[in-house]
């Protein structure tokens, strides 16, 4: 008898949530594997701790897929997962006020063995190892001048130009008027561009 | 002053100029205005370096990690159900046609068997209940239908009000959940 379920590697994400909702439970590993990396550096970049950030990534990934019956699949799936990350990372913020970024350990780690255990893996953009370390410094730069935005701020540039969304969409996962998105945006970049002022000098 | 400020590009037009979306007039402006273009520029480079972040990966085992926290939800599938029933009937009606004799003399065994322990269940929680010390006071209770329509009544109200009360401790406060509609 032939298999009607369709193969998860090459499926859209509707095919993939249509076979998890079905009970498949490789279809819920697809999902995580699809959207671990993206949701990660969201929240991290949003809370700037690690540890923190991996147990929000989790729960995320556990509210949703607990969820996912409730998935309208009249919206991406990767909009409703990314508002679900957003809520999560600032349900958190608002619980927590962290205020220190590290990108060579959680600031929360006590031992040398923590730090090293808890410093972040890169992703595959590195050549050389001068490059690495060009690349390592300037993404650290950047990473600690949007940890110097407000939550709102950080939430709304790292949808815009890290993730790529567009205006509209962000606005329907931040529960946003279109303006107040735009407007964050715009102070964002503006506050970004005063704190990198010093790397175009 | 007042026409230079407002030629300037506005942030809508600073974004329409990063998607390569400017009106041709407001590129004019643009090339002849050193504070718009430097504006530009900078915010075209801030652009470029936001979006070359790399991602960033859990640590190993964050699918695995993920998934026993999950309730495992198993499809039920229709021909499993199926065999699932039909499998244990047939070999029921199987065995049944291949050892009627014997099938009968359990079902009559057992039914008389069954009969005379409920009458004797019966019988002694009967005689129980009569030595009980409490029972004649319970029976005077019950022994006028005033009486009896008063307890009844009594007990009914109290089983409405603690109906009632159960409700409302059990019932879950109402709350928005702002993930729930996509």
């Amino acid at each position: 008898m032939a298999d009607r379920r369709p193969d998860l590697a090459t499926a859209t994400d509707q095919e993939v949530v249509s076979e998890a909702r079905a009970g498949r439970q490789a279809a819920y590993r697809e999902l995580v594997r699809r959207y671990e990396r993206p949701i990660f550096s969201l929240i991290y970049r949003m809370v700037r701790d690690r540890e923190r950030a991996e147990d929000l990534a989790q729960e995320t990934f556990v509210k949703a897929l607990n969820a996912v019956e409730s998935y309208r699949p009249e919206f991406k799936f990767s909009s409703w997962i990314f508002k679900i990350a957003n809520n999560v990372a600032i349900d958190h913020l608002r619980r927590r006020e962290l205020s220190t970024l590290s990108l060579d350990g959680s600031p929360h780690a006590a031992t040398p063995e923590a730090i090293q255990a808890t410093a972040l893996q890169l992703g595959d953009r590195q050549e050389t190892a001068l490059e690495e370390l060009e690349a390592r410094e300037l993404g650290g730069e950047i990473e600690r001048a949007i940890g110097r935005l407000r939550p709102e701020y950080r939430a709304c540039i790292l949808m815009r130009h890290v993730e790529g969304r567009p205006y509209e969409e962000i606005a329907t996962m931040l529960d946003l008027p279109l303006g107040t998105v735009k407007t964050y945006i715009h102070r964002a970049r503006n506050e970004l561009r005063q704190y990198l002022a010093h790397l175009r000098q | 002053m007042t026409d230079r400020l407002i030629t300037h590009l506005t942030p809508e037009e600073l974004d329409a100029w990063l998607e390569g979306a400017l009106t041709p007039q407001r590129e004019t402006h643009l090339h002849g205005c050193a504070d718009c273009r430097q504006l530009a520029d900078s915010e075209r480079e801030l652009v470029h370096l936001l979006g070359a972040l790399p991602l960033l990966s859990p640590r190993p085992g964050f699918g695995d990690r993920v998934i026993a926290r999950l309730p495992l939800r198993r499809r039920v599938r229709p021909a499993a159900i199926a065999a699932g029933l039909l499998v244990p009937m047939a070999a029921s009606v199987a065995w049944s046609l291949a050892n009627q004799d014997l099938l009968s003399q359990l079902i009559q065994g057992t039914g008389s068997e069954l009969g005379r322990l409920s009458w004797v269940t019966i019988r002694s929680l009967g005689s129980t209940l009569l030595e009980q010390p409490w029972y004649p006071t319970v029976r005077a209770l019950f022994g006028s239908p005033t009486r009896l329509g008063i307890v009844l009544g009594a007990s009914a109200t109290a089983y409405a009000g603690g109906l009632v009360v159960l409700r409302r401790l059990l019932t879950l406060p109402t709350q928005r959940v702002a993930h729930a509609q996509g």
